[in-house]
C-alpha cells in the first residue's frame, strides 16, 4: 500500500514537472520559466507568454490526456484479454482507427462523419476481427496468436491507409504528417474533446478494476465470483475503441504507449488493477510528455513526430516483454 | 428430502453436442454429495451450469428453492462458490489476495474489504493452513499449496453451497484426504458440498450422498450403502466389482474382481519376479 502511494505520488510529481518544463522546453523562440510565470502569477503577459498560453499549454494538456488514455486503454485491454502484450497498437485498434480517419479525412467517404467517430468505428471493426482471428476468449487462447492476429491487422490497415492516401492526392501530405503521430498542431479544441472522454473512461475504469482482477483467475472462477463476463467485455471493448478513436483523431497513431505504461505499472505496484490502472494512466501521461519534449529536441529546432519517439522507445520494450510472455 | 439443488429435466451441451440429457435429481441440503461416473459422463458439466459457465438448454434448475435464471450474478455468487478444475495462477497474485477475492460478491464496486471481510479471509487462510504463506505469490507455491490457497478463496466466499470440480485429481494421497475431510467438515457445519470425484472408494467413504452418472443420464442416487452395488457399478463403468465393507469405517468399498484366466495365477502363485528377486 505504501509502495502504491509512493509511486502514484512520484509519477504525479513527474507529470507535473514535465508538464511545466514542456511549456518552454526546446522552442524555436527563446522561451523560459520567466515567460510562463505570468500564467499563474497573473503578471503582465509578453508575446512569449501568449505563445506559451495558446500553443504550448494546450499541447501539454493534450499530452497528459492522450498519455493517460493510452495507459488506461492498454491496461484495460490487457485485463480483458489476460494478455500483457495486448495494447491498442499491437491488437490493430490504432491501425483500424487510423484507416477510418484516413478514409473520412481524405474525402473518399462523405465528410459527414466526424473524425473521432470514424476513428472509433475503424478501431472497433479492426479489434473485432482480431479477437475473432486470435480466438482471444477461448480457454486455450495463445498470447502470441492474438498478437500475431493484431499485428497482421495493423499491417493490413497500414497498407489500406496508404492506398487511401494515394487515392486522395491533394490532401496526401496533411494525412501523411498526421499518420506519423504528432502533437504539434493540437489546441484547446482537442482538450475539450479529450477531457470528457478521459473523465468518463477514468470513472468506468475504476468500476472495471475489481472484475478485471477476477477475470485473471479464469472464466469459471470469475463467473462463480459474480462477474458478468460478457457485459464487462463489451463495456471494456467500447471504452477501448472510444479512447483509441479519440486519441488517434487528435494526434494520429501514438505507438507502444498502451503497452509500456501498464507493464511499467505492474512492475512497480503489482498486477492488482485497482493500483496498476491509475499508475498506468499517470505513467502514460509522463511518457508522452517526455516523448513530446524529446521529439522537439532530437532535430532541434525542427520537430520530429512524437509517435516516432514512442516507437523508438516502445519497440525494444515490446521485444523484452514478448520474450518474457511467450 | 430437503434439497439444496434440484434438477428437473436438465439438458446441457456444448454447441450441438448434448452432454446432459434430461437429468432429474435432487441433492440434499447440508450434506456432502459426490458426483461419480466415467470420463465424459457430464459430472463437471453439471457444475458448469450452476455457475453459468454453460447455459441451460432445457429443464429447470432450482437453487435453494429459487430458479437459477431468477438469480442475479451477484446473488448466485453469494449462494454458490466453486473451485474450478484447472486453476490458473495469475501473475503476481498473493495467497492472501486470492483468498480476499472470495469476498468480492459481498464487497462494493471497488472491492474494498471491511474489517469483517478481513477476519473472514484470515480465518479461511488459517483453516487451510496457508496463513503463513499469505504474502507469497500463488504461482510460486507447490500444487498442493496452490490448491489450498484456492480453497481458502472458496471458503472466504461463505456460500451455503460449495462446488468442487475434481478437487483431488492433482493431489497426493495425504492432500486428497485433507480435502475430503474438509468437505465433510463443511457439510457438518450445514453447508451443501458437491464434489466431482474419481476415486469411488473415497466417494463411498467420505460422502453422505452419491450420484452416479453415465452418458449424461442418471444411473443411481442415494446414500453410499444404497448406491454401491455390483450391478450399479457395472452399468455405470462396465467394471466387474465386488463390494466389501471398509474395515475402518464400515462404508462400502469396491474391489475389482479378477478375471477367470488370471485368477488362478495371481492368487495361488506369486509373480515369478517376486520369488526370484529379479
Amino acid at each position: 500500500m505504501a509502495r502504491t502511494v509512493f509511486w502514484l505520488a512520484g509519477s504525479l510529481a513527474l507529470v507535473a514537472g514535465l508538464f511545466l518544463w514542456s511549456l518552454w522546453a526546446f522552442s524555436a523562440f527563446p522561451l523560459g520559466l520567466a515567460d510562463a510565470a505570468p500564467l499563474w502569477t497573473g503578471g503582465a503577459r509578453s508575446t512569449m507568454t501568449e505563445i506559451i498560453a495558446r500553443v504550448r499549454l494546450p499541447r501539454a494538456m493534450v499530452c497528459v490526456l492522450i498519455g493517460a488514455m493510452m495507459g488506461l486503454t492498454g491496461g484495460l485491454m490487457q485485463g480483458v484479454t489476460r494478455n500483457r502484450l495486448a495494447s491498442p497498437s499491437l491488437l490493430g485498434v490504432t491501425g483500424g482507427a487510423s484507416l477510418g480517419l484516413a478514409i473520412v479525412s481524405s474525402g473518399l467517404a462523405g465528410a459527414s462523419v466526424p473524425g473521432p467517430v470514424a476513428a472509433t468505428l475503424g478501431g472497433a471493426a479492426a479489434w473485432t476481427l482480431v479477437m475473432l482471428l486470435g480466438s482471444a476468449f477461448s480457454a486455450e487462447a495463445s498470447r502470441i496468436r492474438l498478437v500475431l492476429a493484431g499485428m497482421t491487422m495493423a499491417a493490413l490497415c497500414a497498407g489500406l491507409t496508404r492506398l487511401v492516401v494515394l487515392l486522395a492526392e491533394e490532401r496526401a501530405l496533411g494525412v501523411l504528417n498526421w499518420l506519423a503521430g504528432s502533437l504539434a498542431n493540437t489546441g484547446f479544441g482537442d482538450v475539450r474533446l479529450l477531457a470528457p472522454v478521459l473523465l468518463a473512461a477514468g470513472l468506468a475504469a475504476g468500476a472495471f478494476a475489481k472484475p478485471l482482477n477476477l477475470i485473471a483467475l479464469g472464466d469459471e472462477a470469475a463467473l462463480a465470483l459474480g462477474v458478468r463476463i460478457g457485459r464487462l467485455r463489451a463495456l471494456v471493448f467500447l471504452l477501448g475503441c472510444v479512447m483509441t478513436g479519440a486519441t488517434v483523431a487528435v494526434a494520429g497513431p501514438i505507438a507502444f504507449l498502451g503497452l509500456i505504461a501498464p507493464n511499467l505499472a505492474y512492475a512497480l505496484v503489482g498486477t492488482d488493477l485497482r493500483r496498476a490502472l491509475p499508475l498506468a494512466a499517470l505513467l502514460g501521461a509522463a511518457l508522452l510528455l517526455a516523448s513530446d519534449i524529446l521529439s522537439r529536441a532530437v532535430a532541434f529546432p525542427s520537430e520530429t513526430p512524437a509517435g516516432a519517439v514512442t516507437a523508438l522507445i516502445g519497440a525494444p520494450a515490446f521485444l523484452l516483454l514478448a520474450r518474457r510472455a511467450a | 428430502m430437503d434439497a439444496a439443488l434440484t434438477f428437473d429435466g436438465l439438458t446441457l451441451g456444448y454447441g450441438r453436442r448434448t452432454v446432459i440429457d434430461g437429468l432429474s435429481v435432487s441433492l440434499p441440503r447440508g450434506r456432502f454429495t459426490a458426483l461419480i461416473g466415467p470420463n465424459g459422463c457430464g459430472k463437471s458439466t453439471i457444475l458448469k451450469a450452476l455457475t453459468r459457465v454453460l447455459p441451460v438448454a432445457a429443464g429447470r434448475v432450482s437453487v435453494e428453492g429459487t430458479r437459477l435464471q431468477d438469480l442475479s450474478a451477484r446473488d448466485l455468487a453469494r449462494r454458490i462458490s466453486m473451485l474450478p478444475q484447472s486453476l490458473a495462477a495469475p501473475d503476481g497474485v498473493t495467497v492472501r489476495q486470492l483468498a480476499s477475492y472470495g469476498r468480492s460478491p459481498h464487497s462494493n464496486i471497488w472491492g474494498a474489504l471491511r474489517g469483517g471481510d478481513r477476519d473472514i479471509v484470515e480465518a479461511a487462510l488459517r483453516r487451510l493452513g496457508v496463513a503463513e504463506l499469505g504474502g507469497q505469490p500463488v504461482a510460486a507455491l507447490s500444487g498442493g499449496q496452490q490448491q489450498r490457497a484456492w480453497l481458502a478463496m472458496v471458503l472466504a466466499q461463505r456460500t451455503p453451497i460449495v462446488l468442487l470440480d475434481e478437487p483431488t485429481t492433482y493431489l497426493d494421497i495425504a492432500h486428497q484426504v485433507e480435502v475430503l475431510e474438509l468437505c465433510r467438515e463443511l457439510a457438518a457445519e450445514g453447508r451443501t458440498v458437491v464434489a466431482v470425484l474419481h476415486d469411488l472408494n473415497q466417494a463411498f467413504r467420505y460422502a453422505d450422498h452419491v450420484v452416479v452418472l453415465r452418458e449424461g443420464g442418471l444411473v443411481a442416487s442415494g446414500a453410499p450403502a444404497a448406491v454401491a452395488d455390483s450391478a450399479t457399478l457395472r452399468r455405470a463403468f462396465d467394471i466387474d466389482a465386488r463390494i466389501l465393507a471398509d474395515p475402518e469405517a464400515g462404508t462400502p468399498m469396491m474391489v475389482i474382481r479378477e478375471t477367470a484366466e488370471r485368477a488362478g495365477r495371481s492368487v495361488s502363485a506369486p509373480l515369478p519376479c517376486l520369488v526370484t528377486g529379479r
